[in-house]
Formats: structure tokens, sequence, C-alpha cells
């Protein structure tokens, strides 16, 4: 699904659990795409062909699966990651995440061509300019990746519609969520693109709507906005 | 069955020890020698782990005859020096106090400025290596299409970085093998 110009979105509407994913189209030299959390291959309950859903929304766009040049996981967990290994190893594509993840990421099998800090990612030869935000809370190497020239957060497993994500999980921090949302609080977004449609897609549109979703994450935190 | 007593265990046993051949005197000093390496081994074990003190190495030692002692000390001596490693310099001084403790003609604190001067080699090899690696991958990143100060190449995803990485390992190995003979006794 088309959210702006060469930004897409795509919404697990499975059963089972699985993560949204988000493409941002023609931004690496050759016209090749990025990726944003290809999710799980099948999902593990249902069983449900979790990538053969995402490959034909992409080539539903009338994108080519096989110019996915580049993958950013947000962080390393399984619903997330699972299908980096298919575009790296079938279409070539490059695996970035944060290197406090690459380690767990190698011990679950994968192998990361680059790793991130936090900082800027410069794409292709226009260029297209990514921050890299380092956004622990949910896990100590989650990122979140801000599009300044959109105004588009796309935050992983931080933020949800009215919610946050976990942080019982290993390495999961509730003081370190708070301070990650605080400082993501602060940007101008339009569009923040959330890893999971837990209970909403997971897209919130439009400053205003964006801008209330921190209040209520904030209140709910027991933070001062 | 009148006047015959039943054996026990011990005594079948026994019996049949009886009547196994015995050892000549070659035999005999092979399995002394073998026993005499192990608890070198042990003894080494021992000191690696923190459970004994280089005294108490000294004193482990004068327990063996002077026919094992040798034996004994070039077992630990091996079994020490083996330790000693490229990428650990932190347990180097440790490793080389219970070498001396072993070997009087060496000096800890010689040994470890050679053993320093050698993992300083091959640690400044690797890192210039290492930044030469990542110069070029991030310049072939750049030609991609990616860059900015977010991103850093995963040389550990490079096969040519693991092969440059084993030959510079496997050439300041060679340096620490020698390293490790001279602290053997001559």
């Amino acid at each position: 699904m088309q959210l702006e110009k060469n930004l897409y979105g795509y919404i697990w509407q499975g059963k089972d659990n699985n993560c949204n994913s988000y493409l941002i189209a023609d931004c690496l030299d050759q016209n090749k795409h990025l990726l944003i959390d290809p999710g799980h291959i099948k999902t593990k309950v249902a069983n449900e062909s979790a990538l053969e859903v995402l490959l034909k929304g992409i080539q539903d766009d009338g994108l080519d699966p096989g110019s996915i040049g580049l993958i950013l996981l947000t962080h390393c967990h399984p619903d997330h990651i699972e299908a980096a290994s298919f575009f790296q190893t079938r279409l070539k594509a490059k695996v970035a995440l944060h290197r406090a993840e690459a380690e767990i990421y190698q011990q679950m099998g994968g192998m990361a061509d680059l790793l991130l800090d936090e900082g800027d990612l410069i794409l292709g030869t226009q260029p297209l300019k990514l921050d890299i935000f380092h956004s622990p809370g949910h896990s100590p190497g989650h990122i979140t990746i801000y599009w300044p020239e959109k105004k588009v957060l796309i935050a992983g497993d931080l933020i949800f519609y009215q919610s946050t994500g976990r942080t019982d999980l290993p390495g999961g921090s509730l003081s370190e969520m708070k301070q990650s949302i605080i400082r993501l609080s602060s940007l101008d977004i339009e569009w923040l693109l959330s890893g999971h449609p837990y209970g909403h897609p997971g897209i919130i549109q439009g400053a205003e709507n964006v801008k209330k979703n921190f209040q209520f994450l904030l209140q709910q935190l027991m933070i001062e906005p | 069955m009148e006047g015959r007593k039943a054996k026990t265990a011990f005594e079948l046993a026994m019996e049949k020890v009886a009547e196994m051949p015995k050892l000549n005197a070659d035999e005999i000093e092979e399995e002394h020698k073998k026993e005499s390496i192990a608890k070198g081994e042990a003894i080494a074990q021992h000191y690696l782990q923190n459970i004994h003190h280089k005294t108490d190495i000294q004193n482990e030692m004068t327990a063996f005859g002077p026919e094992q002692i040798l034996t004994a000390r070039i077992s630990a001596l091996r079994c020490l020096t083996q330790e000693l490693s490229l990428t650990k310099p932190e347990t180097s001084r440790h490793i080389l106090d219970g070498i001396a403790a072993l070997n009087p003609d060496v000096s800890t604190d010689t040994a470890l400025k050679r053993l320093n001067h050698i993992i300083h080699d091959y640690q400044t090899e690797l890192l210039a290596a290492y930044s030469s690696f990542e110069k070029t991958e991030v310049k072939n990143l750049k030609q991609e299409g990616i860059s900015g100060s977010a991103v850093k190449p995963n040389l550990k995803a490079l096969n040519s970085w693991q092969v440059k990485q084993a030959k510079l390992t496997a050439s300041h190995t060679s340096k620490l093998d020698n390293f490790q003979k001279s602290l053997l006794p001559q």
C-alpha cells in the first residue's frame, strides 16, 4: 500500500503474530529499494506464509522484490528478522542492524553486512537522508528511522497506537523506553509507522494525531510531556 | 565342597592380577612418565584456575622423585606456555609468573616484554589491516549508494577479511610458538 511518493506500508493482516513492513522505493543506486523489517517467513503458530504475502504486496504495488538492495532491521526479534536471510541470500540485499544486536543476530544464524549506530544514513545519488536513532527499551539495540524530508518515523516496536512495545523481554528496559519515547516526541512527525497492527493498523497519520499519541503514551508512562 | 572356602570378589581379582604378565622395567618407566605428565598438567591447570598460587607449584613439584620431576615440570610448563595467547594479554603476567616458578631461567618481566612486543606487533598489523579493509568497504558501499555516519561495514561478514585475518594470525602465531618454546628448559 502506497502511503506517500516512494513510501509503502505492508500491514500484517494475518491471524498470527508478524510485523508490519515498510519500503522506501528507488532510494538506492540502480533504482533499488530499502525494506524495513521483512518479518517472518512463516508465522510460528498458524504457519501462515508471511513472506509470500509480503512479496505479493510489493508486486501488487508495481515494485520488483528483486530490486530490494538493503534491509534495515529495527531490532533482532524473530517476527521482524526471519525473512531477512531470504533477501540477503537469494536477492543479494545487504542487511543492516544496530551493532548492539549484531551478536544476538549471529547467534540466531544471521550475519549483518552493515552495523548501525545513531547518525545519518545517506542513500542513493539523489540523495535520501535518514536519521537513525538508537531507541532502546524494547531491545538493547532497537533503532527508529526518521525520514525528515517526509516527516516519517518508522518506530519498530517502540511505539504503537496508544501503546508501547514490551519491556519484559531479554534486554528490555522500561526506563530506557521512556527516555527513547521522550526523545522522539520532539520530532516533527506526519507519519508514525509502527511495527505491529495491534488493534489498529499501526499507521498514525497527521502531526496532530501523532502528537496526541505521544501525549497519551507519556501520560501512560507517568511522564510529564 | 567340604574344606573349601568361597573366595571373595577381591580375592578373585587379586588372583587375576597375579596371573597377568609382569611389567618390564621400560614399561614401568613409561607408566611413571605418563603419571608424571598427568600430574604436571593438573598442577598447571590448578594454577591457571587460581586454585594454586605460584609458590604452591614449587611445593607440588617437591613431591616428585628425582626421576619424575623433570617430566612433570616440562609437562606443567608446556601446559602453561600453550595458554599464552595473542588475544588475551591480560592473562600473560599470571601465566608467565607460573612459568618462572617452574623454570628459573625465565624472568617474568623480561618474558613479558618479549610477549607484549609480539602481541603489540600482531594487534598493530591487525588494526591497520582492519582499517584498510574498512576504508575500502566504505568506499564500495558509497559506490552502491550507502553512506553516512550511522553505517559501518561488518567485516566479519566478508570472506576476504576472514582470510586476511587468518593469514595474519597464522604468521604471528608462529612467532608466539617460537617464544613458547624458548620458555621450556633448553
